[in-house]
């Protein structure tokens, strides 16, 4: 009996949550992993084609892929296979890089308030590894190596993601079918986006090496993954709100 | 190096459970919330209730903000025969005692407290008052807000309940047109008070009495000890001695006053860092008294830790930041396919993050504010920058209390009202229209007694 | 030397990244002049806000260019994309519907089964016929609503409000005075004078219990505690909260009546026997349950359910988190121009002869049910229908 809108306040009262919504919510979330899961060698597969695609479009030579193991549960994957930069080649390079990205983070730091703190963190980690790259020279890392703990992040995330969508997408907003569109949309755009980032950082290895490796896995790896899901949530939670607000209209005078 | 892999991996856990443990909350918090259909409430008898109240409004140094909230509560709809204001002018070196003694001698239900000697801040401050007061509620504003007309009849409803010690209404910050930080926080306010709190009052746990809007029965405060002038929280201090003593805390959803939310970093950071600090000392004090009373249920005293505890998140998770950082450059420790404790990393940076955006996102759902929820991502950034405070915070009063340094004095957040710009209210007057689907409309509805 | 596909790869994932905050950056530049929440700080709650607010609005709205009629006949009054017909009087045919805003001048009345869509204002009386479908009304003088008529928001008048049987009110009803037929539905009531229609076919109660001994709380005499122990309270599980209110740890059912003097939470249920004396606030954790005869001059809250037996006189507060029931007999008066209000969680019941000064409500509804339904709730508390 009671109504969906609070009247004469503006706000709703609640969403209603059915048992079709959370079958709908359960049922899309095992069906997308277990897609995720049955279909892995095909994804690693595509997902290696386009990073090394993107890496030969950018002009980064690669050398045919070697067989990375990404976890027993998940088998194996290819990695492409590029050269990476190393201190003694250039250390004037390492040089030049390290101090115009301190001052172009030092700029940041300047201008943006409220990034201060995240800059901050940014620098540690680029100090961090450029210690290591002077002070270490011995430790290496190699693409394939770097896409080995890359794709066992990202292979937890797509698994992992279809559970998220299902309660930010279905159960969080009134609309349940629209959601699930935005679950498979927010599942589709990780992948790719995912190797489109691989070939973006290991374009960055072939020419800085270890530098910019801490950083770039921090800002592009699993918060990159977080900011991509927040992003569509908002529009979908902007979405579904001005929906409700619309639905209000009618306890206006 | 094996041992260093070992207590690495051992942080990471750690991180991973407490942090999964609060997101569990949050989301549990957040569906639950978005699912009430009958939310617990005493709106229906509102105006139903009405005993004699005391409101009590500290001020040091309030001249741009008091005159207006003395105003509102003056025309705030209770009856002035059951009612009385006590302006408290602690120690102020503007004009603050002048405006409250105007006020005073142009209306018989404000009483002037002027405060001269005595400890300094907030809990002193109330310490001296609450005992001048003759009502058997005591409602609490601070010098910046701006109650509406209904407010004190909403607020004091829940007192028909013998249980209920204290009574919370809900802060909206006016200025979220001022800067990017206010309509952050305006986001995290509207997070905090329609999901959390609503939340935990339906579930039967601790809503947090926050110290201004809001109420205290003074029989109550009275048996607990009364106000804690040491304390840098003394709302928390309050909330968990009356919650240990056997009280209950009532929020009431639809007691929205405005309030003024930081507008600088700066700002932010001090307020920030003195929650946390207060806190932190109630989690220090209360903690054995919370696990043994017998007047909360084993969840409840869970709940009540977790409140208290929420402020060692940060730097937990800067622990497992460290950790991660450590087994990342370190040989041995990649070469390890740690499935579980990799899942578990990646789980709860998802899940941690997402049960917290889940509840700005559903708060703003309710709420009907759509387009400030666009401004989420960039929350990741405010997260970062309160992360910092906290951990500052934190070293520094731990710092303190092994030295044994001294106590609070007044903690004032800085003052906006007069700036204008982005700001609702202008030159101490408000102008308030209310943006209907159909455009603009006036509420000028003449008030009377139910 | 940095190849310039590379520098176009580095440009294309910037831009990717500042796609992701697009929308938050386009909101950051309109944070300024951005309207917070709309808090109204000027709204007084009272009970027939949506009435008083719907008078107000057809005062301007009455200003507005209408097409005219005959000098004091009905004019149409055209506002943005609804009509407002205004009309002197005002009598509908069975089974006729209306899609505008109606204001009649006088008296208004309506056949049954009729359908109107929008909000009605009569400054004189008014009558819904049987089976009726109306969006709102408010009228000057008396309210009649006919049997199972609904009514999909509010029903305000400033005499009498008479709501049939089987009638549906969604949302507030208030008035002077209301009188409730049985089987009638509503979210809340409030008015001076609150009555439910006596039940011809229930058994005249005059129930006075005679109380020989009864429990005082908190003892008088601490000595007694043993002997009480054996009567259904336990003194060693009550515990003082401040000067005057304390908690009792557990269920209490009190065999004998209960005079309370100071307020009480019980941490369970609380069934107080007929004839308890009630004199603070009770609190209960679980349900509530006042006996035939009792009275009970504080406030009552109970978690769950909360029961008042047959001619119990209450004149506080009624709050339960389950449903609430009102049995016959009921009555609830605050005295000295102040109303009592009662409220339940999902269902709040009241049977035949129930009179309340103030105000009813339900988080689903109030609804009139006859005297069988009661004594399901009598048999669970051991209450017996019949005189003792």
């Amino acid at each position: 009996m009671r109504r969906d809108s609070i009247y004469p306040h503006r706000a709703i009262r609640s969403i209603e949550l059915t048992p079709e919504r959370i079958l709908a919510a359960i049922l899309l979330a095992v069906l997308l992993t277990v897609t995720v899961y049955a279909g892995r060698d095909r994804l690693f597969v595509e997902h290696n084609r386009i990073a090394a695609s993107l890496l030969e479009l950018s002009g980064i030579p690669t050398y045919g892929a070697a067989s990375v193991e990404v976890f027993p549960l998940l088998g194996s994957a290819d990695a492409a296979v590029t050269d990476t930069f190393h201190y003694h080649t250039s250390p004037l390079r390492v040089v030049i890089l390290l101090v115009s990205s301190v001052l172009a983070l030092l700029i940041l730091h300047r201008r943006v308030h409220l990034a201060r703190n995240f800059v901050v963190f940014l620098l540690i980690l680029l100090l961090l590894a450029a210690g290591v790259m002077v002070f270490f020279q011995a430790f290496e890392l190699q693409s394939t190596e770097f896409t080995q703990i890359w794709l066992r992040e990202e292979a937890l995330v797509w698994l992992i993601l279809p559970w998220f969508s299902a309660s930010l997408f279905i159960l969080g907003r009134p609309d349940a079918w629209v959601g699930v569109l935005w679950a498979i949309g927010v599942q589709a755009f990780g992948f790719v986006w995912s190797a489109v980032r691989l070939a973006f950082c290991l374009a960055v290895i072939h020419f800085s090496g270890l530098l910019f490796v801490p950083l770039l896995w921090f800002a592009l790896g699993l918060l990159a993954d977080n900011i991509y899901l927040l992003v569509f949530y908002s529009i979908s939670t902007r979405q579904a709100a001005a929906k409700t607000w619309g639905k209000r209209l009618s306890w206006q005078f | 190096m094996a041992v260093l892999i070992a207590i690495a991996n051992g942080c990471l856990i750690l991180t991973v459970v407490v942090l999964s443990a609060y997101a569990i909350r949050h989301y549990w918090f957040t569906l639950y919330r978005l699912t009430l259909r009958h939310p617990r409430d005493f709106m229906e008898v509102v105006g139903f209730v009405t005993p004699r109240i005391s409101v009590l409004v500290p001020m040091h140094n309030e001249e741009k903000v008091a005159a207006d909230v003395l105003q509102a509560l003056i025309e705030c709809d209770y009856d002035w025969n059951k009612l009385e204001i006590l302006a408290i002018n602690d120690r102020s070196e503007d004009r603050t005692g002048e405006i409250i003694d105007e006020f005073a001698a142009k209306h018989s239900i404000v009483k002037a407290i002027h405060r001269s000697e005595g400890a300094g801040g907030k809990g002193a401050a109330l310490l001296e008052a609450t005992s001048q007061a003759t009502g058997e509620i005591l409602m609490l504003f601070d010098a910046d807000y701006f109650p509406g007309r209904a407010m004190l009849k909403m607020l004091v409803a829940p007192f028909c309940d013998p249980e209920v010690g204290a009574v919370m209404g809900r802060v909206i910050p006016h200025n979220t047109g001022a800067s990017v930080l206010s309509a952050l926080l305006g986001l995290e306010r509207a997070a905090g008070y329609q999901i959390g709190q609503q939340a935990r009052f339906n579930l039967g746990v601790t809503p947090q009495f926050g110290g201004t809007v809001g109420g205290v029965r003074a029989s109550a405060l009275r048996a607990v000890g009364g106000w804690n002038a040491e304390s840098l929280t003394e709302d928390t201090d309050l909330t968990f001695r009356l919650v240990v003593n056997g009280w209950k805390v009532a929020y009431v959803n639809r007691a929205e006053c405005y309030e003024e939310a930081p507008e600088s970093w700066q700002v932010r950071r001090t307020q920030i860092g003195r929650w946390a600090t207060g806190h932190t000392d109630c989690l220090h004090r209360f903690w054995p008294a919370l696990l043994g009373t017998r007047h909360l249920s084993p969840a409840q005293k869970i709940d009540a830790l977790f409140v208290l505890a929420c402020y060692w998140t940060a730097p937990t998770l800067v622990l497992g930041w460290i950790a991660s950082l450590f087994l990342f450059f370190t040989p041995a420790a990649h070469q390890v396919p740690l499935f579980a404790v990799a899942l578990a990393f990646v789980g709860y940076q998802l899940f941690g993050n997402q049960a917290t955006f889940f509840e700005l996102g559903s708060a703003a759902l309710l709420d009907g504010n759509s387009r400030r929820v666009y401004l989420m991502p960039l929350n990741l950034l405010n997260f970062f920058a309160s992360t910092g405070a906290i951990c500052s915070a934190l070293l520094r009063y731990y710092a303190r209390r092994i030295s044994g340094s001294q106590g609070p004095g007044w903690h004032k957040t800085r003052r906006y009202r007069a700036k204008g710009n982005g700001n609702l209210f202008r030159n101490g007057a408000a102008s308030l229209f209310i943006q209907g689907a159909n455009g603009l409309y006036t509420r000028n509805v003449e008030a009377h007694q139910p | 030397m940095i190849p310039w596909r590379f520098a176009l790869f580095c440009a294309g994932i910037g831009l990717i990244v500042y796609l992701h905050f697009y929308f938050s950056h386009r909101q950051w530049r309109r944070v300024r002049g951005e309207v917070p929440s709309d808090v109204d700080p000027t709204y007084v709650k009272r009970e027939d806000y949506f009435a008083q607010s719907f008078r107000s609005k057809v005062r301007d709205w009455l200003n507005l260019p209408s097409l005219d009629g005959p000098l004091g006949g009905p004019r149409t009054v055209l506002k943005e994309r609804e009509t407002i017909r205004v009309v002197p009087e005002l009598q509908m045919e069975p089974g006729a519907g209306s899609s505008d805003i109606l204001v009649v001048e006088g008296d208004f009345r309506c056949g049954p089964g009729c359908a109107l869509s929008r909000e009605i204002y009569a400054r004189g009386k008014a009558a819904i016929g049987a089976g009726s479908q109306i969006q709102a009304i408010a009228a000057d003088q008396n309210v009649e609503l006919g049997d199972k008529v609904t009514v999909a928001r509010w029903v305000d008048s400033l005499g009498e409000l008479r709501i049939g049987r089987a009638c549906v009110v969604h949302s507030r009803a208030t008035a002077q005075t209301i009188r409730l037929a049985m089987d009638a539905e509503v979210q809340s009531v409030f008015a001076p004078l609150i009555e439910s229609d006596p039940d011809p076919s229930a058994q005249e109660h005059a129930y006075l219990p005679f109380v020989v001994q009864s429990l005082q709380i908190p003892l008088a005499d601490a000595q007694s505690a043993a002997s009480w122990k054996k009567l259904g309270f336990d003194n060693s599980k009550l515990i003082r909260l401040d000067a005057d209110s304390w908690i009792y740890h557990g269920s209490l059912k009190p065999r004998v009546p209960l005079r309370l003097a100071a307020k009480l939470v019980v941490k369970g249920d609380c069934v107080c026997p007929p004839g308890s004396v009630l004199e603070q606030d009770l609190k209960t954790t679980g349900r509530l349950a006042v006996g035939d005869g009792s009275e009970c001059r504080g406030n009552l809250v109970a978690g769950k359910s909360l029961y008042l037996g047959l001619q119990v006189r209450f004149s506080g507060i009624l709050h339960s988190g389950a449903a609430l029931w009102l049995s016959r007999g009921v009555h609830g008066e605050a005295g000295g121009g102040n109303f009592v209000a009662a409220h339940a969680g999902s269902s709040l019941y009241m049977e035949a002869g129930v009179t309340v000064h103030g105000k009813l409500s339900g988080g689903k509804h109030v609804k009139v049910v006859p005297a069988s339904y009661a004594e399901k709730w009598r048999r669970r508390y051991e209450f017996s229908s019949e005189k003792t």
